[in-house]
C-alpha cells in the first residue's frame, strides 16, 4: 500500500460535516427524539440499597393501575450459562451481562434494575414504580477496592474464585482474576539504579459524562420481528447482545442508531434496550425508556477507580534500570475491569529490561464498569507517568529527556510480548520540546508538568456500500454510528478514492439489516477501519467504471484506466476515445450492465498504536488550593490526518475529559454504600470557564498498513493530562500528589502539611 | 386538570394544554415536537435545553410550562432566517465548533444571547457566559473560537 | 518453525518456565493444535477471555487462518476492545 502521501484532494481539509446542518439547526434525531404512534413510556425501579437479598417482589397493585401495560422483573429473563464467549471483537459473560441490566435474586449496587414497568404516561409509569413492593435484606456492602480484596470482606458473588493464581483458591473471594507480566529481574534492576521511587496511587472511577443520557424505542410485533432505534456505539452490538439476553434470532432484531449525543465508550453495551424490548414482547406495543441524568450516574458507566504501588528505579543518567507495578481496579458489581489493557499499557511507552506488572480485578458494590477512552491506560499510566516525573525531578532531569532517553521505538518490545512498528513516540517528544509553549517562561506559583501516554488501537470488522447514482452522485453506506465527525472523513475518503467532489458524496449510517456486521464506534477504530472498507468499496466501484468503459468502447478491460476520476484509453494502441467521468459512466449503468454499486467487507488488522505527549501549565492559588488550568498543549502521532479539525476535537476533548479526571470528578458513596453526587452540579466536569484554549500539534508518522496513513486518534489524548497535571501542580508547590482528584481540599491539606 | 396556555414559539402564535408539574421542556419536546432543546440533566447543570423566554436566556427544563402563558418562546428551531443559517450556526460549522452536537442547540442559543448583549466579548466573558451550557466532547476550545470569530465577524457588518 | 513468545506466568503453568518456543506450524490455526500438543491445556488458558495473535509486531484480532510462511515471531495478547 502507498505510505508516501501524495498531495490530496479532499483528505487533509477542513470541509464542512454532511450531517452540520441538521446538528446546528436542531432537526438531528438523538435517542429521546424518537417516537412511535401507540408508543407506551417504559421506567426502571432500581434498588436503593448497594447490596442486598431480594426475598420477594410483589407488582400486584401496579399491574392492575390502570394505564399500566406491562412489567417484567428479573423472573422474565432467562438464565445464562456463566461463560466468556465472543461478541465481535471482545468476549462478554452474558450471565452477567443479564444480571447486571436486570437483578434477580441479589441486588450488588445503589441503581440495580429489580423491576420496569410499560405504561401509557410517564406520570402512571412513576405511579405504578411506588406501588411495586420489594423485599429486601440487606446485606454488609463494600465500596472500596482495598476493603472488597480483604478476607473478612463482604462477598458479592459465592461462586466467583481467583482466576490467574495457583492452586486454583477453595474459597469465594471478590478478586475475580490476577494477571501478571514480566521480563528481566527486577531485584537485578533495582540493584543497578542511583535513585528509587516508590509510591502509592489512588484514583477514582469517573463517569463518561455523555452530555445525552441512554435513550431507546423498541417495536416487538406479534410475528416476531423486533425492531430498536438507539443512542449507541454499535448497532450491530445491540442486536447481538439483545439477540443473547433475550434468546432471540438474529435476524428477527433490527438496530436503527440515532444519532448519538456522546460516548466515549459508556455506549457500547445495554442497559434500557434489552427491558424495552421484553416489555414490548408483553405488551405489543412499542415502547420508549430515557434514563435520567441520576440513573446515568447511579447505574451506567463508570471506569475503574483504583489503587496502586508504583516502584522505578533508575541510572544517575535517567536510564531506567527497573519497573515493579501493582494495580488494583475496581470492576464495579461484576468482573471485567480493564485490568489486561492496564497492565499491558502502564509501561509500552518505555524500553525497560527489568519490569515486572501485577493486576487484580475487584468486584465492589458499585455499577459495572464499562469502558472509557482507551479503558484502563489512563489509570496505570498515569501512576508511571507520576513516579517518571518524579525521577526526573529527583535527577535533575528535563521530564522530555528522561522519556526521550527510555522511550519506546520501532522495534522495542513491549512487556506484553510484540514488537513496536512506525511507532511515532519519540517524534511527539520532540515536537512538545520544539513548542513555544515549552519554551515559554513561568511565574510565581505556577508550575509545568509533561505526561505521555500510549494506547493501542484497534481494526475490527467493517464493512462499506458505494452505490453511485445515474448523475456520478454517490451514496456513502456506513455501519459506525458517527460520534466526531466520522461521516466528514469517511466521505472525504471517498471522495478521494473516487475522484468526486466531496459534496457528491452523501454519507448515511445504516441500520442493522441495511450493511454486513460492523463492530462498534470504539478503539479508535472508525476512521483507520471504516477508511479501509471504504478505500476498497471505491476500488470495487473504480473496478466496475472500467469495466463499463471498456463496454462501451469495445476494448479489453485492461486498455482502461482510471485516473482522477476519469477513465482513459490506456494509450494510443488502446483507442481513441474522449476521456468518460464518472457521471458519464454513471449515466449509462443500466446499458451498460445495471447499477453501479462497490461494496466491501473485511476485518481490518494493522492498526497503528498511538503516542501522545501532553504540556500543561497550572497556577495554584494557595489560599483556597484551587488549581487553573493556565495553558494546555496536545501532542500526538495521528498516522495521518483526514480532517485535522476533528483530529484536533479528539486531542482536546480528551485532553478536558483527562483535566476533569485530574481536577475535580469523583463518585462521593455515603456508607451506606450510596452515591451522593448523582448530578451535574456535584459531579463537575469541566466548564468553558475551567479551561484555557487546547494547543493542539498533530505529528504524522504515517502508518504502513493504511491507504492514508491513518491511526487511531480519539483514545491517546485521555492518557497523559491526569500525570501532565499532577506534575505541573508539583512543580508550583513542591508536592508530588498521588491521589485523585487533585481537588481544593487535597491540595490545601499538603500546603499546610508543608508549612 | 390540565392548564390551558397560549403562546409564541419562533413568532408563531402556540397553544397547548398541559399537567401543572410538566416543564417548558416537556412540552416543548412531547407536544410541540421540538425536539432541538435537549435535556440533558432536567435540573438546569448542563444548558442543553436553553431557549430564549421574552428575551431572556432559560433552561427550558426550569421553567415550568404554565408559566409561559402570554410569553415569547424562541428556541432553536427558529434559529435559521428560511434557508439563512444564522452566522454563529455557519460559522459553527466552519469551525468545527461541534462534534455529537447533542450540545450544540443550547451553545447557540446561549451564544446568540450573549452577542445580543455584547457584540464585542472578551474571551473570558464567552466562556463565562457559556459555563452554564456543558459540553464534554470539544473541550470547548473550538466553540469558544467560533463565537469570537462570530463576534468579529458581526461587528464588521 | 516460528518463534512463539509467551508471557511468564502462562510459561511458567506450562512450558517449564520456557517464554520462548519454536513450533512447526503453517497457519495460526495449525500452531495452536501443535502447541496444545505439547503443551496440553494451554490452548483454553489463552483463548479464557479472548486472544488476539501478534504476527511480526501486528496485532491480528482474527487470525485463525493467517498463513506462517516467512513469519518469525508469534505472541498473544488480550483482545482489546477500547471505548
Amino acid at each position: 500500500m502507498a505510505t508516501a502521501l501524495k498531495d490530496f484532494k479532499w483528505v487533509g481539509t477542513r470541509a464542512v460535516r454532511p450531517d452540520g446542518v441538521e446538528k446546528v439547526t436542531g432537526r438531528a434525531k438523538f435517542g429521546a427524539d424518537f417516537s412511535l404512534p401507540g408508543m407506551l413510556i417504559g421506567k426502571v425501579l432500581r434498588s436503593p440499597h448497594a447490596h442486598a437479598k431480594i426475598k420477594s417482589i410483589n407488582i400486584e397493585a401496579a399491574r392492575t393501575l390502570n394505564g399500566v401495560k406491562a412489567i417484567i422483573t428479573g423472573s422474565d429473563f432467562n438464565e445464562l450459562p456463566s461463560e466468556w464467549v465472543p461478541a465481535g471483537e471482545v468476549q462478554i459473560n452474558f450471565r452477567d451481562l443479564s444480571r447486571s441490566i436486570m437483578a434477580r435474586n441479589k441486588v450488588l449496587f445503589e441503581g440495580h434494575p429489580v423491576a420496569a414497568v410499560a405504561a401509557t404516561s410517564e406520570i402512571i409509569a412513576r405511579e405504578a414504580l411506588a406501588l411495586i413492593k420489594v423485599e429486601y435484606e440487606i446485606l454488609p456492602h463494600v465500596i472500596d477496592v482495598e476493603a472488597a480484596m480483604s478476607p473478612d470482606a463482604p462477598i458479592l458473588h459465592e461462586d466467583l474464585f481467583t482466576a490467574g493464581v495457583e492452586p486454583s483458591p477453595k474459597t469465594a473471594s471478590n478478586i475475580a482474576k490476577r494477571v501478571d507480566y514480566s521480563s528481566g529481574n527486577i531485584d537485578d534492576g533495582f540493584k543497578e539504579a542511583d535513585v528509587i521511587i516508590e509510591k502509592h496511587f489512588t484514583t477514582q472511577p469517573v463517569h463518561q459524562g455523555y452530555i445525552e443520557p441512554h435513550a431507546t424505542v423498541a417495536s416487538a410485533s406479534e410475528d416476531g420481528q423486533c425492531s430498536i432505534w438507539t443512542s449507541t456505539q454499535g448497532q450491530y452490538v445491540v442486536r447481538a447482545y439483545c439477540s443473547e439476553v433475550l434468546q432471540l434470532d438474529i435476524s428477527s432484531i433490527r438496530v436503527t442508531p440515532s444519532e448519538i449525543g456522546g460516548g466515549f465508550g459508556g455506549k457500547t453495551t445495554v442497559y434500557l434496550e434489552p427491558l424495552a424490548l421484553a416489555l414490548s414482547k408483553k405488551a405489543f406495543r412499542p415502547v420508549k425508556m430515557v434514563m435520567s441524568r441520576e440513573e446515568v450516574f447511579r447505574s451506567s458507566g463508570p471506569t475503574s477507580g483504583s489503587s496502586m504501588k508504583i516502584k522505578i528505579g533508575a541510572r544517575s543518567d535517567g536510564t531506567i534500570t527497573a519497573a515493579d507495578v501493582e494495580l488494583k481496579y475496581q470492576a464495579g458489581a461484576f468482573p471485567g475491569s480493564p485490568i489486561m489493557p492496564g497492565c499491558m499499557c502502564a509501561l509500552a511507552p518505555y524500553n525497560i529490561s527489568n519490569a515486572k506488572v501485577v493486576g487484580y480485578d475487584v468486584v465492589v458494590n458499585r455499577p459495572k464498569v464499562v469502558a472509557y477512552r482507551a479503558p484502563g491506560a489512563p489509570i496505570s499510566e498515569y501512576a508511571v507517568e507520576c513516579v517518571i516525573n518524579e525521577i526526573a525531578t529527583k535527577l535533575n532531569i528535563d521530564p522530555l529527556d528522561i522519556r526521550e532517553k527510555n522511550a519506546a521505538k520501532e522495534g522495542t518490545r513491549a512487556l506484553y510480548g510484540p514488537q513496536f512498528g512506525a511507532i511515532g513516540y519519540i517524534e511527539t517528544l520532540l515536537a512538545a520540546r520544539g513548542s513555544n509553549h515549552y519554551k515559554s517562561k513561568l511565574h510565581e506559583n505556577q508550575g509545568r508538568g509533561v505526561a505521555s501516554g500510549f494506547w493501542f488501537n484497534i481494526g475490527g470488522e467493517s464493512c462499506a456500500t458505494i452505490n453511485i447514482n445515474t448523475d456520478g452522485t454517490a451514496e456513502l453506506v456506513l455501519g459506525n454510528p458517527d460520534i466526531g465527525g466520522s461521516r466528514a472523513s469517511l466521505a472525504m475518503i471517498a471522495a478521494e478514492a473516487l475522484g468526486i467532489d466531496y459534496n457528491k458524496v452523501h454519507p448515511i449510517i445504516s441500520d442493522t439489516s441495511g450493511l454486513g456486521y460492523n463492530f462498534l464506534t470504539g478503539g479508535s477504530r472508525t476512521t483507520f477501519a471504516g477508511g479501509l472498507a471504504v478505500n476498497e468499496a471505491a476500488e470495487d466501484v473504480v473496478r466496475q467504471i472500467r469495466e463499463r468503459a471498456s463496454k462501451i468502447w469495445d476494448i479489453p478491460e485492461e486498455a482502461v484506466t482510471w485516473e482522477d476520476g476519469f477513465v482513459r484509453p490506456a494509450g494510443t494502441n488502446a483507442g481513441n476515445f474522449e476521456p468518460l467521468s464518472l457521471a458519464d459512466v454513471a449515466g449509462m449503468a443500466a446499458k451498460t450492465g445495471g447499477p453501479i454499486s462497490g461494496h466491501a467487507q473485511l476485518n481490518a488488522q494493522g492498526a497503528g498504536p498511538g503516542f501522545g505527549t501532553h504540556i500543561c501549565d497550572v497556577e495554584v492559588d494557595e489560599e483556597t488550593g484551587r488549581v487553573t488550568i493556565l495553558r494546555y498543549t496536545v501532542v500526538q502521532d495521528v498516522g495521518k490526518a483526514i480532517h485535522p479539525s476533528y483530529v484536533e476535537g479528539q486531542m482536546q476533548g480528551g485532553a478536558s475529559q483527562g483535566i476533569g479526571w485530574a481536577l475535580n470528578e469523583e463518585y462521593i458513596y455515603d456508607e451506606e454504600g450510596k452515591l451522593q453526587n448523582a448530578g451535574f452540579l456535584d459531579y463537575r466536569i469541566p466548564v468553558a470557564s475551567d479551561l484555557p484554549m487546547i494547543d493542539t500539534i498533530i505529528v504524522e508518522v504515517p502508518n504502513p498498513r493504511h491507504p492514508y496513513g491513518v491511526k487511531g486518534v480519539g483514545e491517546v489524548p485521555i492518557v497523559p493530562p491526569m500525570a501532565a497535571v499532577a506534575g505541573a501542580i508539583a512543580d508550583a508547590i513542591g508536592v508530588h500528589l498521588t491521589d485523585l482528584p487533585m481537588s481544593p481540599p487535597r491540595i490545601l491539606k499538603e500546603l499546610n502539611k508543608k508549612q | 386538570m390540565k392548564t390551558h396556555i397560549t403562546t409564541t414559539v419562533n413568532g408563531e402564535p402556540e397553544e397547548f394544554l398541559c399537567e401543572t408539574e410538566q416543564t417548558l421542556l416537556d412540552i416543548l419536546r412531547d407536544e410541540l415536537n421540538l425536539t432541538g432543546s435537549k435535556e440533558g440533566c432536567s435540573s438546569g447543570d448542563c444548558g442543553a435545553c436553553s431557549i430564549i423566554l421574552n428575551g431572556r436566556l432559560v433552561c427550558a427544563c426550569l421553567v415550568l410550562a404554565v408559566e409561559a402563558e402570554g410569553q415569547k418562546i424562541e428556541t432553536i428551531e427558529g434559529m435559521a432566517d428560511g434557508e439563512e443559517l444564522h452566522p454563529l450556526q455557519k460559522n459553527f460549522l466552519k469551525d468545527a465548533a461541534l462534534q455529537c452536537g447533542i450540545c450544540t442547540p443550547g451553545f447557540l442559543i446561549a451564544a446568540k444571547a450573549l452577542l445580543e448583549k455584547n457584540l464585542n466579548p472578551t474571551e473570558k466573558e464567552v466562556r463565562y457566559w457559556l459555563a452554564g451550557n456543558l459540553c464534554r466532547c470539544t473541550g470547548y476550545d473550538k466553540i469558544i473560537r467560533s463565537v469570537l470569530n462570530t463576534a468579529e465577524e458581526m461587528r464588521r457588518k | 518453525m516460528v518463534k512463539v513468545i509467551l508471557t511468564e506466568s502462562l510459561a511458567k503453568k506450562y512450558t517449564s518456565g520456557e517464554t520462548q518456543i519454536t513450533i512447526e506450524a503453517n497457519t495460526i490455526q495449525k500452531l495452536f493444535v501443535n502447541l496444545n500438543e505439547r503443551y496440553p491445556g494451554i490452548n483454553k488458558a489463552l483463548n479464557h477471555e479472548g486472544i488476539s495473535v501478534v504476527i511480526d509486531g501486528e496485532i491480528f484480532q482474527d487470525a485463525l487462518y493467517e498463513r506462517l510462511e516467512g513469519v518469525s515471531e508469534i505472541c498473544f495478547i488480550p483482545r482489546i476492545g477500547g471505548g
